[in-house]
């Protein structure tokens, strides 16, 4: 049998898998931020990537407008019936802000949790092998994005920002299994708004679920689901999708319902993130280590 | 090939595997996955074919990159990238130097780095995928077409390397 390694190499070896498991348990605990060299690599990486992503996603987008123009007939018989309810509700919608503005001014209030400034991004990667759902975006520090913001397309909520660079930001998708958030959220029902949280993802039926419904609301299925704001980092209203089933939780004792995201998740190329306006809340710790376990 | 070749067609094929993931039709949705594996494939037909030495350091290079542009577990791809693409060189020198063998050697190493993968992910709990829909809806769909990419790599290195070595026996110089 031949001899692949000298004793020199293989010690060289050995200790080389030490360090390197070492490191992956040093990076698998939670960290506050990046170090410096991930920083540096991770920005000259994003730079690269760009240089590749960007014409990729120009070709995909003509691409895609072609595919528009053969659905333009069909598409626009449909907008036409809608667009006579169109007129009706833009004239609701000025009355309403008029009206809003004007009562909040009579309370003294000043801050909504609905008011956000919106950045626009682009998508330059998504993680290779997708054991985590992640996004990989054009901006970063730089353009004024922190950890924690929520991040959606024009159809609704996606995910959320988990590290930034100063010139590029990894988003977790709101599909992604090993997320250990939650997205605090409301239905909105004819009798009211109804609070739930989002926690977890149903990979076979690519539905969201909506869990701790106090049981004594009545929601159906077809209502619409928004995030609240009341989480402290996302702004409110944004759209995260329409309840398919509703059911009872593992213990019977509050609702747990499905919710299909209204954002499509396979094909992401511009997305949009929010910085909120109203003072954000530091985000509660949930890992039991920190000495209170999650509930 | 020439070394300074091997790092170059590295960083072009690591800068398209996520492009790749970002247009390609089938996602989460489909429950089908195709993972690009570009690079590894890459480092192991050149491993065997070419230059071991130089593939196993760059395979290093790359992982440690992999590991921190897209998963924030340093150390995870820096040791299975070099632990494969060396799997696969010392099990190719025992082998015959057939594309077809080579490659099939290559497809191994490959479901054994996907198995692995999925086992420590399981593990960290990044994933709960059962190992039925693990199997048909990640590792088969994967090694195809990763398997059918690495098959033509074998066959462009293995008979570029064959011209090389006539080229030298047809000038005559002995070394």
């Amino acid at each position: 049998m031949p001899r692949f390694f000298s004793n020199k190499r293989l010690i060289i070896l050995l200790v080389g898998v030490i360090i390197l498991v070492a490191l992956i348990g040093f990076s698998l605990r939670d960290r506050e931020r990046v170090t410096l060299p991930e920083q540096l690599i991770k920005d000259a990486a994003g730079v690269g990537q760009e240089v590749f992503s960007k014409p990729a996603g120009f070709v995909s987008g003509m691409i895609g407008q072609a595919d528009l123009l053969l659905d333009s007939y069909a598409e626009n018989k449909r907008l036409k019936a809608r667009l006579a309810d169109y007129a009706a509700i833009r004239s609701e919608v000025a009355a309403l802000r008029t009206e809003n503005e004007e009562l909040r001014k009579v309370i003294g209030k000043q801050e909504s949790l609905r008011a956000y400034n919106p950045i626009q991004a682009t998508v330059i990667g998504r993680n290779p092998d997708q054991w985590e759902d992640r996004l990989i975006l054009d901006k970063g520090a730089n353009a004024g994005i922190a950890e924690n913001m929520a991040v959606m397309t024009a159809d609704g909520l996606i995910g959320k920002v988990t590290l930034v660079t100063p010139l590029t930001a990894t988003v977790e998708l709101l599909t992604s299994a090993g997320t250990d958030y939650r997205v605090s959220a409301l239905v909105q029902s004819g009798s009211g708004e109804i609070h739930g949280l989002i926690e977890g993802y149903d990979a076979e039926r690519g539905e969201l679920l909506l869990k701790r419904i106090p049981s004594e609301f009545d929601i159906q299925p077809g209502q619409q689901v928004i995030s609240s704001g009341l989480g402290g980092i996302f702004p409110k209203g944004l759209v995260i999708g329409e309840i398919t089933e509703v059911t009872t939780d593992e213990f019977a004792l509050t609702k747990m319902a499905y919710v299909k995201p209204a954002a499509e998740f396979p094909m992401l190329d511009h997305v949009m993130i929010a910085d909120r306006i109203a003072p954000e809340i530091e985000p509660v710790e949930l890992r039991p280590e920190s000495g209170e376990a999650a509930e | 090939m020439n070394r300074i070749l091997i790092p170059f067609i590295c960083l072009v094929l690591f800068f398209i595997e996520p492009i790749f993931s970002l247009f390609s039709p089938f996602g989460p949705d489909g429950g089908l996955f195709i993972i690009p594996r570009f690079v590894l494939i890459f480092l192991m037909m050149t491993a065997i074919y070419t230059d071991r030495l130089h593939a196993v350091i760059w395979a290093f290079v790359f992982g440690v990159m992999h590991d921190v542009f897209f998963l924030d577990i340093i150390g995870l791809y820096a040791l299975l990238f070099p632990v494969a693409v060396l799997a696969a060189s010392f099990a190719a020198m025992r082998a015959d130097e057939h594309p077809v063998v080579t490659s099939g050697i290559g497809f191994a190493v490959l479901l054994l780095f996907e198995v692995i993968l999925y086992w420590v992910f399981s593990l960290i709990g990044f994933t709960d995928m059962a190992f039925g829909a693990f199997f048909t809806g990640r590792l088969l769909p994967t090694a195809a077409v990763n398997g059918l990419l690495m098959l033509a790599l074998a066959f462009g290195l293995y008979s570029y390397e064959w011209k090389v070595r006539n080229s030298r026996y047809e000038i005559g110089s002995f070394r």
